[in-house]
């Protein structure tokens, strides 16, 4: 009886083993077919080698915001906004973040925080009331860039390079978060959509823009945004436009964002705003066409 | 009981290695390759196709020709009937196309190109507002015919239905594109009597004719008002070269003696005179605009 109870184990065993084995398939979730333009490859060694960041031109309809319509980008206007942001943003970064000490790789704030993704949209989205979007962060690893097809230096390199300042900032506050006591400056003056309508006294309610005051997740990357992409005398001038009240307020904010940066990144506002401020003024320099760096 | 639960084992174990018939001999991932270069390269093969193109799921704006170059390196050169109210002095015609598997094989103009992205943009110099023209640029690949000359997709958007045919030999795509100018500008008339058998049953009517350099007039010159009895509908046009017109799809119009007859495709004949030109209906000669 016993010996049957074991000849009957290991036959159920090795039959149920025998069925466990099937030939499967690769998977249906195929990557979209290899193109290497000379684009790619400039993107290649400048973005995804160095910094792991997809530079996503070719604009698949599925990862856009499906309650607008919009139009892919062209290549051109793509290049000289890869370039932008390499030579205004990621390059400030890493240029921030250097030390004396060669131990310390100074681009790991940009590999550990700059978002995955940088996604261009040739449109802007319009909302059916005409208010329209420039850019957009989502979930800490994208940065939607609009409007690309109306891209000219002159008019939009710098408000560009000021809208990855306000996205980025976005992406940061999701990472470790700005301090709570940032919404207690102005707790009452946040009204949502309704800040198209408002006048212009944002100032005055002690904000950076009417922006600002949509949301307290807005006006911490508005006013971080300003942080770096404002002068000291632009500031003073905002403080004391604002008058003694809300001067303080902003002097408040711009107190908090700065030490979050300091505390939570170990990014020193000062130094980034003056390397972003000489970039910026370098951009006449900047060849906008060549693949050859 | 206890030899009951060994054979009931036994058996449970059994079963579980039947054989199963596969459906498909080959797994998804690869019936999904195997069509994308199906698509891809019938795509190639023929390499030169005619777009019957229809922005808006409400076919407000008519349906548009365009020529389609697919290069092997997956860039693509459009020629379009519109491009003299497209609103740049140098607009781009060449730019990428893909074929790919996402929600099913589809075909995407996926870089802007000005003449494919016309009705796609929104709030640009073509002034088609917060939603463009309502057009699509990606599609799903629907059907591919035996012979590998007709290509059917579908807008992801609207779900209109685009066809694709290949440009014949006989024709460069600009002259395909003039062609299809000559056919709209011989039409001047904004007023047809629908008959049948010669015996008026109804009126077609349209806005205006077409003006090449303005799409307000051109787009407004392909819908017709079809006013039948107590039938009244839109009829949404495109032409095509040879004084073809075609509608979107068929429609139907009630006559007191033959019920429903179904109608798409109209051809141009010059009559005697001016006076006398003439859309004859492909479908049922008996039908007459005049």
């Amino acid at each position: 009886m016993r010996s049957l109870k074991i000849f009957t184990a290991i036959l159920t065993l090795s039959l149920a083993v025998a069925c466990g084995k099937e030939e499967l398939s690769g998977s249906i979730f195929q990557d979209p077919e290899e193109r290497t333009s000379e684009f790619d490859l400039w993107l290649q060694r400048n973005y995804v080698d160095p910094f792991n960041i997809r530079f996503e031109y070719r604009m698949p309809d599925r990862e856009t915001n499906f309650s607008y319509w919009v139009s892919p980008p062209n290549v051109r206007e793509s290049i000289m906004i890869a370039k932008l942001l390499k030579f205004t943003t990621i390059e400030a970064m890493i240029e921030m973040m250097a030390t004396d000490d060669e131990s310390v790789d100074p681009a790991l704030f940009v590999k550990s925080y700059f978002p995955k993704v940088i996604f261009l949209v040739g449109s802007f989205e319009i909302s059916n009331t005409g208010t329209t979007n420039l850019a957009s962060a989502e979930n800490g690893l994208q940065i939607n860039i609009l409007g690309v097809n109306f891209f000219t230096v002159e008019k939009d390199a710098v408000r560009i390079a000021g809208t990855m300042l306000h996205e980025f900032t976005h992406i940061l506050d999701g990472i470790y978060a700005c301090p709570a006591e940032y919404k207690d400056v102005t707790p009452d003056g946040y009204v949502g959509s309704r800040y198209s309508t408002l006048g212009n006294d944002y100032l005055q309610n002690g904000y950076v823009s009417n922006y600002a005051r949509s949301s307290v997740a807005e006006d911490i990357a508005e006013t971080c945004g300003r942080l770096i992409s404002l002068t000291d005398a632009e500031w003073e001038a905002m403080y004391a436009a604002a008058g003694n009240e809300a001067g303080a307020k902003l002097r408040m904010k711009h107190e908090i964002v700065r030490k979050w940066l300091l505390d939570s990144y170990g990014v020193d506002a000062r130094k980034w705003s003056e390397i972003y401020h000489r970039r910026i003024s370098e951009l006449d320099s900047l060849d906008w066409v060549s693949l050859d760096d | 009981m206890k030899k009951f639960t060994y054979i009931l084992m036994l058996c449970v174990a059994a079963l579980s290695c039947s054989k199963q018939e596969r459906i498909f001999s080959e797994g998804a991932s690869e019936r999904i390759a195997d069509a994308v270069d199906l698509y891809k390269s019938a795509i190639l093969a023929r390499r030169t196709w005619v777009m019957e193109y229809f922005p808006d799921d409400q076919l407000r704006y008519g349906g548009w020709v365009y020529v389609l170059d697919f290069r092997e390196d997956n860039s693509i050169e459009a020629w379009f009937e519109g491009s003299g109210f497209v609103p740049s002095a140098d607009p781009v015609t060449v730019s990428e196309y893909a074929v790919e598997f996402s929600t099913g094989p589809m075909l995407k103009f996926c870089t802007n190109n000005d003449y494919l992205h016309y009705f796609s943009f929104p709030g640009g110099p073509n002034g088609g507002g917060y939603q463009g023209y309502r057009g699509d640029y990606e599609f799903t690949i629907m059907s591919l015919n035996e012979t590998m000359d007709e290509i059917i997709l579908r807008g992801i958007k609207t779900e209109n239905r685009i066809r694709l045919s290949p440009l014949s030999g006989k024709w460069t795509p600009e002259e395909y594109i003039n062609a299809v100018k000559d056919s709209e500008l011989s039409v001047r008339r904004t007023s047809f009597d629908l008959t049948l058998d010669g015996v008026k049953i109804g009126v077609l009517s349209r806005a205006c004719t077409p003006v090449m350099d303005d799409f307000s007039s051109f787009s407004r010159s392909k819908i017709w008002t079809l006013e039948c009895g107590e039938q009244k509908q839109d009829i949404c046009t495109i032409t095509l070269p040879d004084g073809i017109m075609k509608a979107y799809e068929p429609f139907t119009v009630k006559t007191p003696q033959d019920g429903e007859l179904s109608l798409q495709t109209f051809r141009w004949i010059l009559g005697e005179t001016s006076g006398k030109d003439e859309f004859v209906c492909i479908e049922n000669g008996r039908i007459e605009l005049k």
